[in-house]
């Protein structure tokens, strides 16, 4: 039972305070995507300090909210606890509907010597501007005269939205975020419309039936991540020149002295960053809760991904800052929807999607992508659930996709009614393998006569999110490990006695990039849970 | 002597579980059934039953460490996997998947190593330690299957012997793999690591079709810049059609498991209409009407992917120090790391030329086979080579360019370029842009122009042409200012697609 912890203390690098940091992780954090919206927002850009999982505490520049908005412009309104402060990063998330105009206002709050500030709308149609003073690329916010942008979108979709203003410096600080336009109807007839539940029971957390006005375009389930990086240097900078301008006291003229300094310097080249990030913080602690305001007050958003077998979940993926990153998605392909608000049809038949299938989805700075993943297992050649035991009573009717989708009639066939089989623990199983064995002779009550036989447990280590056994599900984990506990624990994060789900690393592959400063586990990682359907996701915590 | 304790201090665990542990408690061992549930022993099969297409293919890796040589010659320490199976294949640049007749051969020349029982898999201890220490292979052992096999990979964790601090356990992640199994997907935190002195065997049905890739997921920053990187490709069941590719991926449709479209109780028997989103191989739109027996990247349906010869080229970068610190029991540097060396297969320029294996003298002062693969890509007059290129660099995006023959860009990321429609999106170019985790499907046609039936009427001329990379920092080695990422392309009389041996090259 000791063994693991032996060996997580031998680890030359910082894994035995990660997993501690871990262990204090709210055990069901999910997210959805969470923002504010309507016609008007009134937001501020302002300069505080965000948090890294290493402990330091990086000076940096954020939109916020100047006023607060109303509770009931908080979205989805299933996620209790929002807030906006006046500084987070990334920005916040503005939610607006599809050919309906809306306002923003910018009021200046950067402090003294960082100069004008402004937002640009990429993807946008800029209506008209009020206020600021005009600057290089669009109308600015100075520190005396706000400025109002009047906008609207002609399609749906993600886009980003950063500072046009002395972008190197600004947007490296943290002035940036995302616009989600929704579909103007609501989505399409032909998706599933918004409801408080999903078939399952579970609570519908989505903003719109599908992403477009697109009948290809439905989904279940949707998450925005958003990356970035930070270097030090740069913000170390701008700390202490902004610093230096307020505490500088004028001198005598008659001194020779040079005058007090106005105006920030920063030098942004050569560009050597240490922190990479996923929605505004580093791995683990993007796996926290939204809106976690006592640790994290200026970084309300998270990334921590969960699923059920068989849901289509939309992916909005922005590339902030200035490096291309190689998202990968373990698990399955992402089939590209659209890119900066652009469906991406076929040209012969404007019915069917013509985006491309990757498993790495690369950013691009100021690119927005989106796209729609699932997993269920298919084609893996034996049953997750660990069905096929003695005595088992499951039943696994397809439909006309292989799936159990839709409870028995009486002859064996699937029933006629949609999602009749959501409430089921098995709902979404892949068929086909319904009761194929995995181990030849298994340890435990599954099906034996399968083609591989396991290892001895004593000599593998656990990681934190394994849920106990290769199978899906607390019921399948039970049964498969038998009466004698799991070997060394480690298993934090996925409980083997609730949940058990299957655990599927989403990061970016330059591998470096999974660092916190020089320690790993860190950087742009999330762990993607796809759990059991009895398990319920409920992204409000 | 070891084993001996091993089996003391297993004892009292042992007794205590033996009603319901299987078989013995070895810790290496290799799994290669000859029979399994998908793939019966036809023997007890009913009379008439067709056989399930596909085989069952084996491979034994070790995870360890070694060295390489670099373009400079400089030796480099790395960690890497070497092969405990297929050992003459990888030798001969090939993969070292098996077929279990092979694979179980005890003592032959591609058998797995230190094989004593293949019934239980029962292995010798000492062969596998005298080679697999020290064996690093830069890339990987390379894997290569088919639609519709079993493939069973046994990783042996054989220690690193240059790194006795760490007590490091290594996985294998299959890059890409679709609806891929948490358990086995290599990814240590999600679930499970085999330690050193362990064996660990991973199963999977081969998924659809495509270049992906393999590489160990214990630390990636680290464990990939030290090399742990290989190659994995599944080519399409549509090479095994004789008859009309468009009806051979019509009848793809009847299994679920390789359908695109739900099934239909109308003619005809699925639902063209409603293809599944993440569907990999749509029905072409516009085919003719051709006929198979040729080899295909993809199930295409109308032979848009056919090639004559298929060359994996594995891209990556090498941090020269982070190599020497990672020797050294240093602290390592992530935010610093800076690649130095640019391999193709393992190697930069010249090296990328020289054809036969690269041996490396390590630390004990014998020399270990560890780079087996040139990147010569040599072309039949008026054919078609496959590359099936990846990149696992952990620090920047790679470009390479093809000078003189144009690059036909037909998959990426596994999956072949064509819309739900089965239009196509496949487009030429003169380079390929890839990161790390990325892999592209690019046809170098050896043909200027081609007519209506496909035969060639205005070859590209025989000579030699040029992959290279355009980001010029790439085409060094170290402080050497010509090496790197590029090799040469040679358009030859004829070549063998499977020893990629190549007769009148110019």
């Amino acid at each position: 039972m000791s063994l693991n912890i032996f060996k997580l203390c031998a680890m030359p690098r910082l894994l035995p305070v990660v997993l501690a940091a871990l262990a204090l992780l709210t055990p069901a954090a999910h997210a959805a995507v969470p923002g504010i919206t309507g016609t008007s927002f009134d937001l501020r850009a302002e300069a505080s300090f965000i948090s890294q999982p290493d402990g330091s505490m990086v000076y940096s520049w954020g939109y916020g909210c100047n006023t607060a908005p109303s509770s009931t412009a908080f979205v989805p309104a299933a996620i209790a606890r929002a807030s906006c402060p006046s500084m987070q990063i990334p920005g916040p998330t503005l939610i607006v509907q599809e050919n309906t105009e809306f306002k923003v206002t910018l009021t200046n709050r950067l402090p003294v010597g960082a100069g004008n500030t402004s937002i640009l709308f990429p993807g946008l149609q800029l209506l008209s501007t009020n206020g600021g003073t005009t600057g290089l690329l669009t109308q600015e916010a100075t520190t005396a005269s706000p400025v109002t942008y009047t906008l609207i979108a002609k399609s749906p979709g993600t886009r980003a939205y950063y500072s046009g203003t002395q972008g190197d410096l600004q947007v490296e600080m943290g002035l940036y975020g995302a616009v989600i336009v929704l579909p103007a109807s609501g989505g399409s007839s032909a998706c599933r419309a918004l409801a408080p539940t999903l078939p399952d029971g579970q609570t519908d957390f989505r903003l719109a039936a599908s992403a477009y006005d697109h009948a290809a375009t439905c989904y279940d389930r949707e998450y925005l991540f958003q990356f970035s990086e930070i270097d030090p240097k740069i913000h170390r900078q701008a700390e202490e020149q902004v610093a230096a301008i307020a505490a500088c006291v004028p001198p005598d003229p008659a001194s020779g002295l040079s005058p007090c300094p106005k105006t920030l310097n920063v030098v942004t080249e050569n560009y050597h960053p240490a922190y990479f990030m996923i929605n505004g913080r580093s791995m683990p602690d993007d796996m926290d809760a939204n809106y976690q305001t006592q640790v994290y007050p200026h970084q309300p958003y998270n990334g921590n991904p969960h699923m059920h077998p068989g849901e289509l979940v939309l992916l909005r993926i922005i590339g902030q800052g200035r490096w291309q990153h190689p998202f990968h998605e373990h698990g399955n392909h992402v089939r590209v929807l659209a890119r900066d608000g652009n469906l991406i049809l076929s040209a012969a038949d404007p019915t069917r999607l013509a985006g491309p299938l990757l498993f790495t989805t690369t950013t691009t700075p100021g690119q927005a992508l989106d796209g729609i993943f699932y997993w269920t297992g298919k084609g893996l050649n034996w049953d997750v659930y660990g069905h096929g035991y003695t005595g088992d009573p499951s039943v696994c009717i397809p439909d006309a996709n292989g799936y159990y989708t839709q409870l028995a009639n009486g002859n064996g066939q699937p029933n006629g009614v949609p999602n009749s089989a959501a409430t089921e623990p098995n709902y979404y199983e892949w068929c086909q393998d319904h009761k194929k064995a995995l181990e030849k002779s298994p340890f435990g009550a599954v099906a034996g006569g399968g083609p591989v036989t396991l290892p001895d447990a004593n000599i593998l280590t656990d990681g934190a999110w394994y849920g106990g056994s290769p199978y899906l599900g607390p019921d399948a984990n039970t049964r498969a490990t038998g009466s004698t506990p799991i070997p060394p624990a480690g298993t934090v994060v996925n409980s083997p006695g609730t949940e058990a789900g299957f655990a599927f690393m989403w990061h970016s592959h330059n591998e470096r990039e999974i660092t916190t400063n020089d320690i790993f586990p860190g950087g742009m990682m999330m762990m993607m849970l796809v759990d059991p359907q009895a398990f319920t996701i409920d992204e409000s915590l | 002597m070891r084993r001996i304790q091993l089996y003391r201090w297993w004892l009292p665990t042992l007794l205590f579980l033996i009603p319901a542990l299987p078989i013995a408690a070895q810790s290496f061992r290799v799994q290669c059934p000859t029979y399994t549930p998908a793939h019966p022993n036809p023997t007890t099969l009913p009379p008439g039953t067709p056989l399930a297409p596909g085989a069952i293919k084996c491979q034994q890796i070790s995870g360890g460490d070694g060295f390489a040589t670099m373009g400079d010659g400089t030796q480099t320490y790395l960690f890497g996997f070497g092969p405990l199976s297929g050992v003459q294949d990888i030798q001969n640049g090939l993969p070292g998947t098996e077929i279990v007749a092979t694979f179980n051969a005890v003592g032959g020349a591609n058998g797995a190593v230190g094989l004593v029982n293949p019934a239980t898999g029962a292995v010798d201890v000492a062969p596998i330690m005298n080679l697999g220490v020290m064996n690093a292979n830069m890339p990987a052992p390379t894997m290569a299957i088919e639609e519709d096999d079993e493939f069973f990979l046994t990783l042996t964790n054989v220690g690193m012997i240059m790194r006795p601090d760490l007590f490091e356990q290594h996985t294998v992640h299959f890059h890409g793999y679709p609806n891929a199994s948490s358990f086995y997907d290599g990814v240590p935190d999600a679930s499970v690591a085999i330690n050193i002195g362990g064996s660990f065997t991973y199963y999977y049905l081969a998924p659809d079709a495509g270049t992906y890739f393999w590489h160990c997921h214990v630390t990636p920053p680290e464990h990939l810049q030290m090399g742990m990187v290989g190659q994995l490709y599944v080519r399409p069941r549509q090479n095994r059609v004789s008859g009309s590719l468009y009806d051979g991926l019509v009848a793809q449709q009847a299994d679920r498991r390789t359908a695109c479209y739900p099934h239909s109780t109308t003619t005809p028997f699925y639902d063209q209409t409603n293809p599944d989103i993440l569907c990999s191989s749509p029905l072409p739109s516009n085919h003719g009407a051709v006929t198979g027996g040729g080899t295909y990247a993809y199930n295409d349906g109308d032979a848009s992917t056919a090639y004559d010869v298929e060359y994996p080229i594995q891209i990556h970068g090498f941090d020269p120090n982070f190599h020497f610190v990672g020797m050294t029991f240093n602290p390592e540097g992530f935010v610093d790391m800076k690649d130095k060396y640019f391999l193709l297969n393992g190697r930069s320029y010249p090296d990328t030329i020289k054809p036969g294996p690269q041996l490396t003298q390590s630390a004990d002062g014998a020399s270990h086979f560890s780079q087996p693969l040139p990147t010569i890509i040599s072309i039949p007059t008026g054919g078609k080579a496959l590359l099936r290129i990846s990149d696992l660099d952990v620090t920047e995006f790679q470009t390479l360019a093809s000078l003189g023959i144009p690059m036909h860009v037909v998959g990426i990321n596994a999956r072949l370029l064509r819309d739900l429609a089965g239009n196509d999106l496949t487009y030429y170019t003169n380079s390929i842009t890839v990161g790390g985790g990325e892999s592209v499907d690019v046809i170098l046609d050896a043909c200027a122009a081609r007519a209506t039936g496909g035969s060639c009427t205005t070859p590209i001329p025989s000579g030699t042409y040029y992959l290279y990379t355009p980001n010029l920092d790439h085409l060094s080695n170290d402080a050497e200012n010509f090496g790197g990422l590029m090799t040469e392309v040679h358009i030859c009389t004829s070549v063998d697609p499977l020893t990629k041996v190549g007769v009148g090259c110019k």
